[in-house]
């Protein structure tokens, strides 16, 4: 006598929840009038018409009804927030997970936005652009260009107000007093002041005058620069200031903050001419421009493709694979590939969220999952799908939204010690205009994120909860035979996840040690009362050829100079020049002699020094060894006749013998070496040098165990040193200020650099590596939580499944342990599961990097991770099942 | 201030529920009820629509009734014509009306 069944599962399936009852009625009534009005054959006919009408009309209403966002009420949000109270140990979880995320997502976005999208703080400076030749050949080669394009683009381009050029070099600042310190000097056309459109604060800005060759030599100096060197003196324009060596006259002062164009304090006038100069040997500069206004980026480029065009036609040999671009100015360094790359970071650090608001969402399900009855009521009393959606939003959004704060608030302390720790040592290379405060775009980024993951967390579960399952919920109500299962997928997720947690552990887990132990590993050299210094010297425009030899032997004549002055000052017990510190030494490949050059082996970057085919090679003087405190194991040390004579001889450590030698007596072997340039030892005519003597390893920086290393004797001639270790018999530091004033009375070029005690020089790179550090500790330890927590739930919602069984089996008279062993073995074998894989993957890693990811600490990190992720997963797990327990068999029965 | 006025078709759902009573209207019995004193043909779909939109609009207002065996033990959803509702019926007759008055029909043929 019904309605035939395809007319109610279509009616069922098109009317909205609180429709369904009111419409199948009417679809039944009719049907059963005209059945017994026209008999069952022709009524079937006209309820399917009927059906078909009703379907499209229901179609017709759903369209209509306007779909807005069901409003999410106060009450939801207090709903929220006793979850959250009630829940206590899943929400910390939760909350930590997601803060970690939130920061670490927020600090990326911080950091890659001050990078990317700081605006230039000058009057219009968003309309300031680079101009830059882009070719096939190096970016130097391509700058050296500019000189002679320059012109051009000045006369012929109407989108372009006016053009600028500099370029920065390093030299020593000498005030009056004598104080002497290197700085990054730019030398700029006076059009750059005019561009900035930023008036001195004292004096005058460069003026086109002062470029002519044969003009004054004149300087403007930043605010820093007026105060720190001349005491904020009022009658500073008119002294003098020596750039290099050559006396430069103040005449005006720039205001606070004012480092156009990249971070510079000290501004000089660009005096290259471009006839000097062969077109493309011309020295780089850099040309920055305004566009003229009512022009757009765009119409310069059609004006610059054109010219470029031009040149290429003329200048064949130079122009032909150059093209002239223009970039905004803040993004001249981070254009191309690199914006692509920092792009790319951005994503990968906001998935890290979506991941762990995936695990997240994982979690609440459980918790979701033993509402379904609730979710099903509330349907069935007419709540629409989107409005329980909205209110689990709501819910999650609470948990999301603290949070995001959290993690915001987090990231302000991440981003400054991201800067401080890796941006703000890099000093005059930082673009003034990075900005690294937060900004309200990564408060703005951080909320997206609280919202994607309440997304994730509230609405996904929602909607599976709400769809075709909700009927079954329906009947289920009441007889409460299902309940909800875990699938198999999610119970991989959380075997994968504690897997994933015992392989990344031990790496977080090294890195917190080494960060805590203060960063690298200590050495074993004797390195107190040692100040070091780097040596350079001013680069001269273009040295000729022939002057090569002479201009080495000059700087050597100078640096010996130096050292002999310093070493007849009553504080000074030692100088050491070196040729690189004591862990900057390249790794070169060698050969010895009378044994095969090893064979078809990859110059990959797996091959690390003291694996037989390279070796840490380094020039050293006589004195290096007893100073530093490497004993002599066989043989001998350079003796300064060594040197004198520029003898042929090595001196080689412990592991060089061991890994190349095999512990054969290594006295009078000979040895060569490949350069760095042409790493084969045997292509050139490279010099044999005879082993002398066999020295105690030495470790120390980020290397775990000592390498191999070979000593050569500093010759003359040879490469200069780059490295001034100065012993001390007293406290170094007092001592800084006179070793550049002997440096710069014995050569105003010498730059000396980095002056620190020795023992901060194998601390080089440090603060990256701590940034690299505490993110991937924060990231394991995020990861630990989750594990843990996956258990937890999995626990908790095994349990809670399987209440009435417990219950049964409790009030039968089951022991604890006969109660909850199936109940616990399911979690205690996905936990053994996980860990066993998650040991392997960690162990396997770690030898293919042949220990490095560990640090050789292994043996002790991975056992000491099972046992740990073994025992949180047991007590997550135990929780749950004694809550188990205490099912009351007459409530679990009850619920009957 | 003047009611707002109906349809046709509304005109007659309502009239309908207005005669049903609040008791036994809803879109069956709507349905039933003017296609016999109208003689032309009912869609189901149409009454349902109507109502809903009378409803929207605050002409009527409708609660679940109680389970009926006819209906295969389901309930009918019933409605009430609002004051609001009658104002409307009243302003779209007395329209009608007044656009009737003296008007001869057979002389419009």
């Amino acid at each position: 006598l019904s309605a035939p069944r395809w007319t109610r599962a279509l009616l069922r399936r098109l009317a909205r929840p609180d429709e369904i009852e009111e419409v199948l009625g009417d679809l039944e009534e009719a049907h059963r009038t005209s059945v017994a009005r026209r008999g069952r054959l022709i009524a079937s006919a006209l309820t399917a018409i009927e059906t078909l009408d009703m379907a499209a009309a229901l179609l017709r209403e759903r369209r209509r009804s306007p779909r807005t966002l069901p409003v999410v009420s106060w009450l939801d949000l207090k709903l929220g927030l006793r979850m959250l109270v009630k829940h206590p140990a899943l929400s910390l979880v939760s909350a930590l997970g997601m803060t970690l995320a939130v920061a670490i997502g927020t600090s990326a976005f911080g950091a890659i936005h001050a990078i990317t999208a700081s605006r230039l703080p000058l009057d219009e400076g968003e309309r300031i652009v680079t101009i830059q030749n882009t070719g096939w050949g190096g970016l130097g080669q391509e700058r050296a260009t500019h000189l002679h394009d320059l012109p051009l683009w000045r006369s012929a381009m109407r989108t372009i107000q006016g053009f600028g050029a500099y370029r920065i070099v390093t030299r020593n600042l000498l005030t009056e007093d004598g104080d002497v310190t290197t700085a990054r000097v730019v030398e700029m056309t006076a059009s750059g002041f005019d561009i900035a459109r930023v008036p001195p604060l004292l004096g005058r800005t460069l003026i086109e005058a002062d470029e002519r060759a044969g003009a004054a030599d004149v300087t403007v100096i930043g605010y820093g620069v007026w105060q720190d060197r001349f005491g904020g003196a009022t009658d500073v324009l008119g002294r003098t200031l020596r750039i290099g060596s050559t006396p430069h006259t103040v005449v005006g002062v720039m205001p606070q903050g004012f480092a156009f164009p990249i971070n510079n304090r000290v501004w000089a006038p660009l005096r290259l001419n471009p006839l000097d100069h062969r077109r493309g040997e011309a020295p780089a500069i850099d040309v920055f421009a305004r566009v003229a206004p009512g022009y757009s980026l765009g119409d310069v480029q059609v004006e610059l493709t054109t010219l470029g065009a031009r040149l290429a036609a003329a200048y064949p040999d130079t122009q032909e694979e150059m093209q002239p671009r223009v970039y905004p100015y803040t993004q001249e360094l981070i254009w191309g590939p690199t914006a692509w790359f920092l792009r790319l970071g951005q994503v990968l650090a906001s998935m890290l969220l979506v991941v762990i608001a995936i695990n997240v969402a994982v979690l609440v399900y459980a918790r979701t999952a033993t509402r379904s009855d609730e979710i099903v009521v509330r349907s069935a009393l007419g709540a629409s799908r989107a409005r329980v959606a909205a209110q689990l939003f709501a819910e999650a959004f609470v948990l999301s939204s603290l949070a995001a704060a959290a993690g915001l608030f987090v990231a302000r302390w991440g981003l400054e010690w991201i800067a401080m720790m890796a941006v703000w040592p890099m000093g005059e290379q930082v673009p003034f205009w990075w900005d690294f405060s937060l900004t309200p775009a990564a408060a703005a980024y951080s909320f997206g994120l609280a919202v994607l993951a309440a997304v994730i967390i509230g609405v996904v579960p929602a909607l599976g909860m709400t769809g075709r399952r909700l009927r079954a919920g329906l009947q289920n109500v009441a007889s409460r035979a299902a309940a909800p299962r875990l699938g198999r997928t999610w119970t991989t997720l959380i075997v994968a996840q504690v897997a994933f947690a015992v392989a990344v552990l031990p790496v977080g887990l090294n890195a917190v040690g080494s960060f805590f132990a203060g960063g690298p590993r200590p050495t074993n050299l004797t390195l107190d009362g040692f100040l070091s210094a780097r040596l350079d010297f001013e680069e001269d425009d273009r040295p000729a050829a022939a002057d090569r030899t002479d201009m080495i032997q000059a700087r050597q004549a100078t640096l010996s100079a130096v050292a002999q002055r310093l070493e007849a000052e009553p504080e000074v017990s030692r100088v050491l020049l070196m040729e690189v510190s004591p862990w900057g030494d390249p790794d070169l490949r060698f050969e010895l002699e009378g044994r095969e050059p090893p064979a078809g082996e990859s110059f990959g970057a797996l091959e690390s020094a003291g694996t037989g085919t390279l070796v840490g090679t380094s020039r050293v003087g006589p004195e290096f060894f007893e100073a530093l405190g490497v004993p002599l194991v066989t043989g001998r040390y350079f003796t300064r006749a060594d040197v004198a004579a520029a003898s042929d001889v090595v001196v080689v450590n412990h592991v060089f013998v061991e890994h190349a030698l095999a512990g054969v007596s290594p006295l009078g072997r000979r040895i060569r070496f490949g350069t760095s340039g042409n790493p084969e030892p045997g292509t050139e005519e490279a010099v044999w040098y005879t082993i002398v003597g066999v020295v105690e390893d030495h470790w120390g920086g980020f290397t775990a165990r000592p390498e191999a290393k070979a000593f050569l004797p500093m010759k003359p001639g040879g490469p200069l040193p780059r490295y001034l270790a100065v012993e001390l018999r007293g406290d170094p530091a007092p001592f800084i200020r006179r070793v550049l004033e002997v440096a710069s009375g014995v050569d105003p070029k010498l730059q000396v650099t980095r002056l620190v005690p020795l023992a901060d020089v194998y601390r080089d790179g440090e603060g990256p590596l701590r940034v690299i550090a505490l993110t991937l500790a924060a990231l394991a330890l995020s990861v630990l939580l989750l594990a843990v927590a996956g258990l937890y739930a999995l626990m908790s919602f095994t349990v809670v499944r399987r209440r009435r069984e417990i219950g049964i089996r409790a009030a039968l008279g089951g022991t604890s342990y006969a109660v909850l062993r199936p109940v616990l073995a399911r979690a205690l074998v996905q936990l053994a599961v996980g860990v066993a894989a998650g040991l392997a993957l960690a162990a396997l890693t770690d030898r293919a990097l042949g220990g490095e990811m560990l640090s050789g600490r292994g043996a002790v990190l991975l056992p000491m991770v099972a046992a740990l992720m073994t025992a949180v997963g047991v007590a997550a797990a135990w929780g749950p099942a004694r809550r188990g327990l205490n099912v009351q068999p007459t409530e679990a029965l009850r619920a009957d | 201030m003047g009611s707002e006025s109906l349809a046709e078709f509304e005109l007659l759902v309502m009239l309908a529920a207005l005669r049903l009573g609040p008791k036994s209207a809803y879109t069956v019995s709507i349905a039933e009820d003017i296609r016999s004193r109208t003689g032309r043909l009912v869609r189901r779909a149409n009454v349902f629509t109507a109502l809903r939109r009378l409803e929207e609009k605050g002409f009527v207002a409708s609660h679940l009734g109680d389970p009926r065996p006819e209906r295969g033990g389901r309930p009918p959803r019933l409605v009430t014509v609002t004051p609001k509702g009658v104002a409307a019926v009243h302003a779209t007759t007395d329209a009608i009306r007044a656009m009737m008055a003296d008007l001869v029909l057979g002389k419009v043929r």
